[in-house]
């Protein structure tokens, strides 16, 4: 900056100077702020690769950490071991029981972050997540239905209860999306909307638990911990391919999420439609979601806490932001879940409790630390 | 000089409809007082249930036979119900519209401080690890000291942080809230697990919340705490609207934002732990009530925390009385005020004109 003083007082070819130098300077300067937030998603991607090869190692089975890499990389080149041979039990036990809970975690982590990333931005809500719109609500009581009534969708196949989740988890989008036809689709009205079909679907739930015996309340009621216990691979392609195809269209929507939060008018001015747009973002996010929670059961506080994390770490922009809590959401599912199975081993606690018990200090720290304006 | 009268004639219109809200839903209030006397497994008639009331108030006390039945069904199992109704329905309601305004956000309600899960899990201590936090209480009253202790700590938890802090904006008061929240809800989890199904099934129903435990023992804290609620939020309703404006705003006007909203996260949650251990948290209410009354008298904290106070009253009151005619048992009015709240909120959101709050 002296230098371009200098060069205005001389008055000799200050424009160039000036360019220059400033733009050197700028240019360095944001170098270094990408450079931050693209580390932060290296990290954390280095630490899901880190935990997810200690988290096969744990269990009853003694399998080395290099030595579950190993397996993985063999059985995905194809390698087969003879029936009944120390390896084949090996490769077995990594493969088909520790595995398909890895990628789950992996999976429901990554969704249900940037499913809250992108939720909290729609919103404009610091307290919007993705169960906002009332889907947890829904899920639960296909859940307590099958249980209580033994009414599920599919008649009595072993998908029952996952069936009924997936289908009651969509109805209360499906009301808010037929809403705003009939009203503004403003954020507030949306979110009090979500809050009128959560309630309606919570006092259904309730009416039936209290109507049933103990023993089937209990089991209701332990679903909705959440818990990565029943994971195998056969639910794995569903919720893969619905998180995969939403988390790529909220990336490559991210500059629309970041308009979003100028408000719907500065959006409108700048030729969005913000409303079809909101419309738009709340239905993938629901279908995201509803094929996670249908396997899993309801998992809180990572959709909420991953994005603040997130933002109280790089800043408010969504072009990173989205990815960030996405890789950060994924590492923090998968390491609780390996916690879930540490604490009480041989036993296990549902990963949905460590999340809350981790995560609550965590982000006590965080906002107590946070810079100014971050949220 | 006719613009100027113009205006004030408009003015008063405009101030006319929010009193004329108010009286409506007093008058409803004492309706639903009424209907909730009158109804129950025996019959008794509207204005019969009134004449009984005044009759012992008055100190007339039946001859022994059916008459004292009446007398004994109002006054000792359904007159303490229907002020708890009352008490509990107008206190939610205005610590709702309290903490909706002083934390600038429509999702606020008088739980967001966490009380209703430290209320849980101090239910959840008690039945199932049989721990007081006052050593030597057992029973249904270690179930509400525990309640009532342990939905004081989240709120305690963001006061302090916020006191320590140099500002203390909404948002990371709510989050602050959020935290400690999870926190003790995967406590109380974690105990349900391991719990056996008689205990959770106990947890569970305790913490949907039901006026049928209210007696004339415990319903003067009620009536008090609602009191002490609506009495100093009135009185504070002109502090409420200040804080609705940007933080820089309310500075220049002199009053400093912080202590302001400390002083109504102290009165929301002291009042509302109080209500709740007694109860269960019954939801619902303090969510929706003030934001219904927004939508017919929009946002002025100067109306809406007496408007809130009488709707609140007459929503629970009429709540409660189709839970009671429900089944054999009755039901919780938790219940019924969700089933019959959530599609009449839906359907004033969609009636709305403006939005009350962008």
């Amino acid at each position: 900056m002296r230098d371009a003083r200098l060069a205005i007082s001389t008055g000799q070819g200050w424009n160039d100077r000036m360019n220059d130098t400033g733009s050197g300077e700028l240019k360095e300067k944001y170098n270094r702020y990408i450079f931050r937030k693209v580390m932060f998603v290296v990290i954390c991607i280095v630490g899901i690769v880190a935990i997810a090869g200690f988290s096969v190692t744990i269990g009853s089975r003694d399998i080395g950490f290099f030595r579950a890499y190993e397996l993985i990389w063999e059985h995905i080149k194809g390698t087969t071991y003879a029936l009944g041979s120390l390896d084949w039990w090996d490769d077995d036990i990594v493969w088909n029981s520790r595995l398909p809970r890895v990628c789950m975690a992996i999976i429901a982590g990554a969704a249900l972050a940037i499913a809250g990333a992108a939720m909290q931005s729609v919103m404009k809500n610091p307290l919007a997540d993705p169960y906002t719109t009332g889907i947890s609500s829904g899920a639960v009581f296909g859940v307590t239905l099958a249980l209580v009534l033994g009414f599920t969708a599919s008649g009595a196949s072993q998908y029952g209860l996952v069936l009924n989740a997936f289908i009651f988890s969509l109805i209360p989008t499906g009301i808010i999306i037929m809403m705003s036809k009939f009203t503004n689709a403003s954020p507030a009205t949306m979110i009090l909307a979500g809050v009128a079909v959560s309630f309606f679907f919570n006092g259904l739930t309730t009416l039936l638990m209290v109507g049933t015996d103990a023993d089937t309340l209990a089991n209701a009621y332990l679903w909705q911990i959440g818990t990565l216990e029943n994971a195998v691979w056969t639910s794995i392609p569903l919720m893969f391919v619905v998180t995969l195809v939403g988390s790529a269209f909220l990336l490559f929507t991210s500059r629309q999420l970041n308009i979003l939060s100028l408000g719907d008018d500065s959006a409108k001015s700048l030729g969005m439609d913000a409303q079809n747009y909101r419309l738009i973002c709340m239905l993938i996010i629901s279908f995201m979601i509803a094929s996670i929670i249908s396997f899993t059961g309801i998992i809180g506080f990572v959709g909420l806490v991953a994005p603040h994390i997130a933002r109280l770490t790089l800043g408010g922009d969504n072009r990173y932001v989205i990815p960030a809590a996405m890789a950060f959401g994924a590492l923090f599912m998968l390491a609780a879940d390996m916690l879930a199975r540490i604490v009480v081993y041989p036993g296990e606690m549902p990963v949905g409790i460590i999340i809350s018990f981790v995560g609550g200090p965590i982000f006590l720290y965080l906002i107590l630390k946070q810079k100014r304006g971050a949220l | 000089m006719s613009g100027k009268d113009s205006m004030k004639s408009v003015y008063r219109k405009h101030v006319s409809r929010k009193i004329l809200f108010i009286i409506i839903f007093a008058i409803i209030c004492v309706i639903a007082f009424g209907l909730e006397l009158a109804m129950g497994a025996l019959n008794i008639g509207f204005f019969e249930s009134f004449q009984v009331l005044f009759d012992h108030l008055k100190g007339i006390i039946p001859e022994p036979g059916f008459e004292t039945t009446k007398d004994y069904t109002i006054w000792e199992l359904r007159v303490p119900r229907a002020i708890a109704g009352l008490a509990v329905g107008a206190g939610l309601g205005v610590c709702g519209a309290a903490m909706q305004s002083a934390l600038k956000n429509p999702l606020a309600d008088p739980y967001t401080t966490g009380i209703s899960s430290g209320a849980a899990l101090g239910a959840a201590l008690s039945i199932i690890m049989g721990i007081c936090v006052i050593p030597g209480i057992t029973g249904s009253v270690a179930v509400v000291i525990n309640a009532f202790v342990l939905s004081l700590i989240p709120a305690g938890v963001i006061i302090a942080v916020s006191v320590m802090k140099k500002s203390a904006s909404s948002t990371s008061m709510i989050l602050i809230g959020i935290a400690v929240m999870y926190i003790f809800s995967a406590m109380t989890s974690l105990m349900m697990l391991y719990a056996n199904s008689e205990n959770l099934a106990e947890v569970y129903i305790w913490n949907v919340g039901t006026l049928g435990k209210a007696t004339w023992d415990n319903i003067s804290f009620l009536v008090a705490g609602a009191l002490i609620a609506v009495i100093l939020l009135i009185a504070l309703s002109n502090k409420l609207n200040i804080l609705s404006m940007k933080d820089n705003n309310i500075i220049s006007l002199g009053e400093d934002p912080k202590k302001l909203r400390i002083i109504f996260l102290v009165i929301v949650s002291l009042v509302t732990a109080l209500l709740v251990s007694f109860t269960g948290s019954i939801g619902f209410v303090g969510l929706v009530a003030p934001h219904m009354v927004r939508t017919f008298i929009g946002s002025d904290n100067r109306y809406l925390i007496p408007a809130s106070a009488v709707f609140g009253g007459a929503f629970l009151l009429l709540a409660d009385c189709v839970a009671k005619s429900v089944g054999s048992t009755g039901l919780p009015v938790g219940v019924i005020t969700a089933l019959v709240g959530g599609p009449l909120f839906i359907l004033i959101l969609i009636k709305q004109r403006r939005n009350a709050w962008d």
